[in-house]
């Protein structure tokens, strides 16, 4: 950099690198920060430090051999991923898949988006310095987990969805556990709303902070809370309704602040709607078979598809182009993370340092699928 | 400590030099085992199952364990994810930057040996590579108590250290 | 459906007066297209495109406000694929633009949707599309001094070899780093 002084600020510029270690950046991230005294001048992410080349592998791998590294993608959030996978390849190769089956992945995602916003919660208040927080978002999230392994057999990369539903059904006891443990999650978020939403220092640090205009991040291909904490309700399980979705009864959350507060809130509220879902699921799920017959050798027509589903950080795409033998000639993984990110250097200018923790934070970004 | 190692060897060829070397082994083996204090080094994945161990459920503090940001404060780094290129140098230079005695638990598959990402281009088939590692957990990812085993294991193959001789082999858990 | 039996490809869709309308407003910029679904799937050519971009944006009939993805795909040749969304609308536009396969470019819409910056870096880092206009051109994924276009069918998949021979010094500036910090990376 050649020029040191900014003109009439009197203040020389300081570059800081903030990770790729770096204990609030959420992975591994590294973001180079411009300074001029505490005051943020200038942010530059610089990603790929988890570059796994997952879609190159795609291309490598049969259809069904792919459907575990969707989980690793965003691996917080692993079934969202699994989900918009499997329904690209069913929309590709005009699969239908039974009701009960899109019950169950509908359930199975919504208990991974209590997990995914469990963990975000967690890893917020370790960032802002409340490491209450973290225990108690850990605890609350372990039963959610319990009953993952129990459907699934893992407890963070499932796996599990397969292209025409799913392998097994669920197992008995399943609705009882369930219910049981949902039935204690709304008071315990209560009780960190209390602790947390309604903490001053919080507030403080929160609100009028990190403002990102809606029309900027619509321009910007931001999603899910990030979008909805500036006020537009775009959530693709109901702009673009798929699997079961329709048949449920659940508000968007939104909210018109556009500031680190209004994405938290977002995301608390997005937490009890989850578990609404995952309780209608559980009553109105017919019986009948859970998975469609496929042929042993999998080989979808010639021809692109594309889908996507509402990820715990917004709208997750995948395209698929398909050469008509058994593995894909294009997989295509659109991550929200990576859209989201874009907006940092934009919201995070004239705040200090300590703030741009907070607002990476509030986006909710996973490395694993920034880069892939 | 590096006197004091020197001192060491001189006192194991002593005749009865082993009977006062021991109980300094077992106090100093004792203390660093007992207060291992990993810097957080989540990469993918298996980050988060290492935030879940640390966390309430499988608590890592009951074992003297507490994550630490720095290389300088910490003891053991627990590799958790994928390496990959862009990466490496800065992993070794973590390393690097941490003081001995210093160990290297390398957590799930791919920090073990690749893992699932084994044919890609861009990512290093084990941390092995880069810098020496004492303990493999498996698993994608390992389970908490698969990690709260490695470490374990890292205690006890701290246990068997001496002032005198030599780091001990490589183990794998899970 | 029973083992063995191949999956049939769906029906190709009928014209539609939307893409006639936009061939004939932006004749160089639409070559073809359908519509199905609520999926409005234009073949476009990069002369014109940055009207019918901004076009697509802007009019309230349209309104693709939103940049879904934007990446490539080598089926039959190189192609640039674009999907639009429309969030008062709810409807997507599927834009194919194909590049040449040995020296692939096409303009940039980083103007007309900042999100595509990032999009058509990532872009040109793992199939070497340049994106002509673009403020910031450079790889996202892979370190700067990378030589091949990975994602590229003519690149196979092979693992990396690291580290590279002659090992590393402890210390050693590795060649693999970005520049010195306090400079761009």
């Amino acid at each position: 950099m050649s020029d040191l002084m900014t003109a009439g600020s009197g203040l020389q510029q300081t570059v800081v690198n903030m990770g790729p270690q770096h204990p609030s950046t959420h992975g591994v991230l590294r973001l180079i920060v411009t300074l001029e005294g505490e005051v943020i001048a200038d942010v530059k992410p610089d990603i790929g430090y988890l570059h796994r080349s997952v879609e190159k592998i795609g291309e490598n791998r049969l259809y069904q051999q792919f459907i575990p590294y969707t989980d690793r993608c965003d691996y917080v959030g692993g079934s969202g991923n699994t989900q918009a996978y499997v329904l690209a390849v069913e929309k590709l190769a005009g699969i239908e898949v039974p009701e009960r089956a899109q019950f169950i992945r509908v359930m199975l995602a919504e208990l991974n988006r209590l997990t995914s916003h469990l963990v975000w919660l967690s890893a917020f208040g370790v960032d802002m310095g409340a490491t209450t927080v973290f225990l108690y978002g850990m605890r609350e999230r372990e039963p959610i987990m319990d009953l993952m392994e129990m459907v699934t057999g893992a407890r963070l990369t499932y796996s599990w969805f397969r292209i025409g539903g799913c392998p097994l059904d669920l197992p008995a006891g399943f609705d009882a556990r369930c219910r049981e443990a949902l039935r204690h999650l709304p008071g315990r978020l209560d009780e960190m709303d209390v602790l947390f939403t309604g903490n001053p220092v919080l507030q403080v640090r929160c609100q009028q902070v990190g403002i990102l205009p809606p029309e900027l991040g619509v321009a910007l291909g931001a999603s899910g809370p990030t979008l909805r904490g500036s006020g537009v309700p775009y959530d693709v399980r109901r702009a673009i309704p798929y699997e079961i979705y329709p048949k449920l009864d659940f508000a968007v959350a939104a909210q018109p602040t556009c500031d680190v507060m209004g994405r938290y809130l977002v995301r608390i509220e997005e937490m009890r709607q989850s578990i609404r879902i995952v309780e209608q699921c559980l009553d109105l799920i017919p019986p009948g078979p859970v998975m469609t017959k496929l042929p042993r050798a999998f080989k979808p027509p010639a021809g692109e598809a594309f889908a996507q589903v509402e990820s715990p950080r917004g709208h997750f795409g995948v395209y698929l182009a398909s050469d008509g033998s058994n593995r894909p000639r294009r997989v295509r993984l659109r991550a929200p993370s990576f859209a989201n990110l874009q907006a940092v250097p934009y919201i995070s200018k004239g705040w200090k340092l300590a703030d741009l923790v907070a607002i990476v934070g509030s986006l909710d970004i996973v490395l694993g699928e920034v880069d892939r | 400590m590096g006197v004091i190692n020197r001192a060491a060897e001189v006192l194991v060829k002593v005749p009865g030099g082993s009977i006062l070397l021991a109980p300094a082994d077992f106090v100093i083996n004792w203390a660093r085992e007992s207060s291992l204090w990993p810097m957080q080094f989540g990469l993918a994945c298996c980050a988060i199952e290492m935030m879940a161990t640390a966390a309430s459920r499988f608590d890592l503090d009951r074992f003297g364990i507490i994550m630490r940001a720095s290389p300088r404060q910490s003891d053991v780094m627990i590799v958790a994810g994928t390496v990959t290129v862009k990466m490496a140098p800065f992993l070794r230079r973590l390393y690097d930057q941490m003081p001995e005695p210093r160990w290297v638990l390398a957590m799930g598959n791919c920090a073990g040996a690749g893992g699932p990402f084994l044919d890609s281009y861009s990512t290093v088939q084990g941390v092995d590579r880069v810098v020496p590692v004492d303990v493999y957990v498996a698993g994608c990812p390992p389970r908490p108590e698969g990690l709260v085993d490695g470490l374990l294991a890292l205690q006890r193959k701290i246990h068997r250290m001496s002032l005198a001789g030599e780091r001990g082999e490589r183990v794998t858990v899970g | 459906m029973s083992e063995g039996e191949q999956l049939q490809s769906p029906p190709p869709p009928e014209l539609s007066p939307t893409v006639e309308e936009l061939e004939s407003r932006f004749p160089q910029a639409v070559t073809g297209g359908w519509e199905q679904d609520g999926v409005l799937r234009l073949e476009v050519a990069a002369q014109g495109l940055l009207d019918l971009c901004r076009e697509l944006r802007d009019a309230p009939e349209y309104a693709f406000d939103f940049l879904a993805d934007l990446t490539a795909c080598e089926l039959d040749g190189l192609k640039i694929v674009y999907l639009l969304f429309s969030i008062p609308h709810s409807r997507f536009a599927w834009l194919h633009l194909a590049v040449d396969g040995e020296r692939p470019a096409a303009p940039t819409l980083s103007e007309i949707w900042p999100g595509a910056n990032w999009f058509e870096r990532e872009v040109y880092d793992l199939f070497g599309v340049r994106f002509e206009g673009h403020p910031d051109l450079r790889r996202i994924m892979l370190p700067d001094q990378w030589e091949s276009h990975p994602l590229r069918r003519s690149v196979p998949l092979e693992p990396l070899v690291y580290p590279p021979a002659g090992g590393m010094e402890v210390g050693q500036r590795d060649s693999l780093l970005p520049s010195e910090p306090g400079g761009e990376p």
